[in-house]
């Protein structure tokens, strides 16, 4: 071409060719770089495909349109696009969470709080009617997997408004079903049927997965599912803002009550306590009393056992000897002895030693 | 610049020798075969999985490709293709408000899980029906479903729609009828499957809802009273309850109190009687003097006779000393 020089025999031939000027040299080496640089873009766009898939992630191979296979983790060795596409996708054990997007506003639920320190509504919490003829807002995120790589990577750009609306439809069969308290603490008491509250509640949350899961194989069996499995979901009930402080006051009532029973509980178990005491001391004081009488009785009437003893078969004068021996103390202790002769008229005072001076 | 700088040997005033020849040859081959496959390129469809291609010659549907993967055409403009997507989708119709059976006004939305059925009779009348737009068929599709809700609500009462037992809630029913109302018809209509149908939201109108919310919240504001009294009144029968304790308690310690000094009283008596049996005369003397000596005090004067004991003795002299 331009750069090639002809050795033609110089004898024989036209005379050579003059060399090729700078311009053309400078155009054939541009083409030369460009002609390397193309094979090496022409290597990368080859091996553009051929990737190494990590484990939290999986690989579907579409080639001209068609899923030829799915990878797991692992090296991928796929075609150069346009003739294969890779999608990757999250592995199969990978939790994908979704938060149910919000819906219009319902005319009639008042979204104002009349209690001031309430949290603002989020938007996402619809309402639902309850099968006691309340409403119950819940706001729910799903936590899902991809069961079938194929189907997910063809009808992904459908899947999360079609997970919206089918956790709603499950939601409202579900609700409409339940009664408020298999929301939330809306009573203060178990209402669960029998069940523990939390078991009913965990029941309800196990039934709305469940059901959204049927609501998604329905679709598979016509092989046009989305290609994922709810594994949990995350709900926060919560009541209308206008209901909520009329539903707290209840709760603060229920609280107060116990309060108050506690209260008198403790005031009782302290009379209680005070009554058994004072039993106690009565029953105590009443033995002392009983003790100190016989002992006084028996205090009372030992020296008169004493004499009694003493005296033996003296028992004449022991009445007299007994008579001498403590008047004398007895008349002691008055203030005053006044001895008067009946015949003459005559006293004798004698003082004792407990009088006063006069 | 002139051709004749970059390559002398291609002069129409030079011979043509056989390597020239040759590479023109290669050329022409190569530049054809670059045409060629331009032209091929333009024949080949490449139809993704979920998706249908019709082509159409020049403008009327001659044909639908639905499997995956390539496919051969008549080079444009003879023939030209148009992408269907067969997708599953979802659509909703928005609040509608419906009469229950007995009378009652509920405000219900649904969706719809709709696609385009895999023959090529059914793309073909979504193609020629709905003008391959998937917004119009949606709108269609709300249409439809939202026309059929009235009469399908008709045939359901409130409680079958709302009820605290979950085995008498017969929404799946009323989803199952809504469905098979529809399919049919946009099947036939449109060309477009409906897979599933489902109640997305169901409330009550504005001011019946609100009433409903009004009517939780004074149910709350009663059973907040109601928890408040049964409180007072649980603590009032525990507070009463130990107050009877405390006085039968206390009543009873009184009463075995009192039997317990009675009994006092009775072992006391009987000591006092069996010292008054031993001696009655020096157990009335010891006691009357107990007695006095208990009574006398600083302030007692104590009145006597001179002639009876002990000061007999002072006037008398010792016993029979002196005649009376």
């Amino acid at each position: 071409m331009t750069g090639e020089p002809d050795h033609l025999p110089e004898a024989e031939g036209p005379p050579p060719a003059p060399p090729p000027g700078p311009i053309v040299q400078s155009a054939a080496i541009g083409f030369r770089i460009i002609f390397f640089a193309t094979l090496l873009l022409g290597a990368f766009w080859f091996a553009s495909n051929c990737r190494v898939i990590n484990p939290e992630n999986q690989a579907v191979v579409l080639r001209f349109g068609q899923v030829v296979k799915t990878q797991p983790s692992g090296l991928l060795l796929a075609w150069p696009r346009p003739i294969d596409r890779v999608e990757m996708l999250p592995g199969p054990e990978r939790r994908l969470t979704r938060p149910v997007g919000p819906l219009l506003k319902v005319a009639g639920l008042n979204e104002a709080s009349n209690d001031p320190g309430a949290k603002p509504l989020p938007d996402t919490a619809a309402p639902y009617l309850t099968g006691d003829n309340n409403v119950v807002l819940l706001d729910a995120t799903l936590n899902y997997r991809i069961s079938d790589p194929v189907a997910y990577v063809l009808r992904k750009d459908h899947l999360l408004p079609a997970l919206d609306r089918i956790f709603r439809a499950t939601a409202v069969r579900v609700a409409a079903g339940q009664s408020l308290n298999d929301f939330l603490v809306a009573q203060g008491a178990s209402g669960g049927r029998g069940l523990g509250i939390n078991t009913v509640r965990e029941a309800v949350r196990q039934r709305l997965s469940d059901e959204m899961n049927a609501r998604l194989k329905a679709l598979d069996t016509g092989k046009v599912g989305f290609g994922v499995e709810i594994v949990r979901i995350d709900l926060e009930p919560q009541l209308p803002p206008v209901a909520k402080l009329a539903y707290d006051q209840v709760l603060t009532a229920t609280q107060k009550a116990e309060q108050n029973r506690a209260t008198a509980q403790i005031d009782a178990e302290n009379l209680r306590q005070g009554a058994d005491q004072q039993a106690v001391q009565i029953k105590g004081d009443a033995r002392r009393t009983a003790t100190d009488r016989t002992t006084l009785a028996t205090t009372d009437t030992t020296s008169i056992l004493a004499y009694e003893r003493a005296a033996g078969s003296a028992r004449s004068g022991l009445e007299q000897q007994y008579f001498r021996d403590n008047i004398g103390t007895v008349l002691g202790k008055a203030g005053s002895v006044l001895v008067v002769d009946p015949q003459s008229g005559q006293r004798i005072v004698t003082n004792g030693p407990g009088a006063r001076p006069r | 610049m002139s051709a004749h700088d970059f390559s002398p040997e291609e002069d129409d005033d030079e011979p043509k020798g056989p390597r020239a020849r040759i590479r023109m040859t290669v050329r022409t081959v190569v530049a054809s075969l670059i045409v060629i496959i331009a032209v091929l390129v333009t024949c080949v469809v490449m139809v993704p999985a979920d998706e249908a291609v019709v082509i159409s010659r020049l403008g009327n549907p001659v044909r639908v490709i639905t499997k995956p993967g390539l496919a051969f055409k008549w080079f444009y403009p003879i023939e030209s293709t148009i992408p269907v997507k067969l997708q599953l989708q979802t659509s909703s119709t928005g609040l509608q408000d419906v009469g229950t059976r007995d009378n009652l006004r509920v405000l219900v939305q649904t969706y719809t899980a709709w696609r385009v059925p895999n023959d090529p009779e059914h793309i073909l009348k979504y193609l020629r029906t709905l003008r391959n737009q998937p917004d119009e068929a949606a709108m269609q599709v709300r249409n439809f479903v939202s026309a059929r809700m009235h009469t399908t609500a008709s045939n359901f009462n409130f409680s079958d729609l709302v009820n605290p037992d979950p085995a008498a809630v017969h929404i799946d029913a009323f989803e199952q009828q809504l469905r098979g109302q529809v399919s049919p018809q946009l099947l036939q209509s449109y060309g477009i499957e409906v897979s599933q149908v489902g109640v997305e939201r169901m409330t009550l109108p504005e001011l019946t809802l609100a009433a409903t919310v009004n009517r939780m919240a004074a149910e709350r504001e009663i059973a907040a009273a109601q928890a408040t009294a049964e409180g007072a009144k649980r603590a009032a029968q525990i507070t009463s309850d130990a107050e009877v304790y405390a006085t039968e308690t206390v009543a009873t310690a009184r009463r075995q109190a009192s039997q317990t000094i009675a009994g006092g009283e009775v072992a006391a008596a009987r000591v006092y009687a069996g010292a008054y049996n031993a001696n009655p005369g020096l157990y009335t003397t010891l006691r009357s003097l107990d007695t006095a000596s208990k009574v006398m005090g600083p302030n007692t004067t104590v009145i006597l006779r001179t002639d009876s004991a002990p000061f007999k003795v002072l006037s008398d002299g010792p016993s029979g000393a002196a005649p009376r």
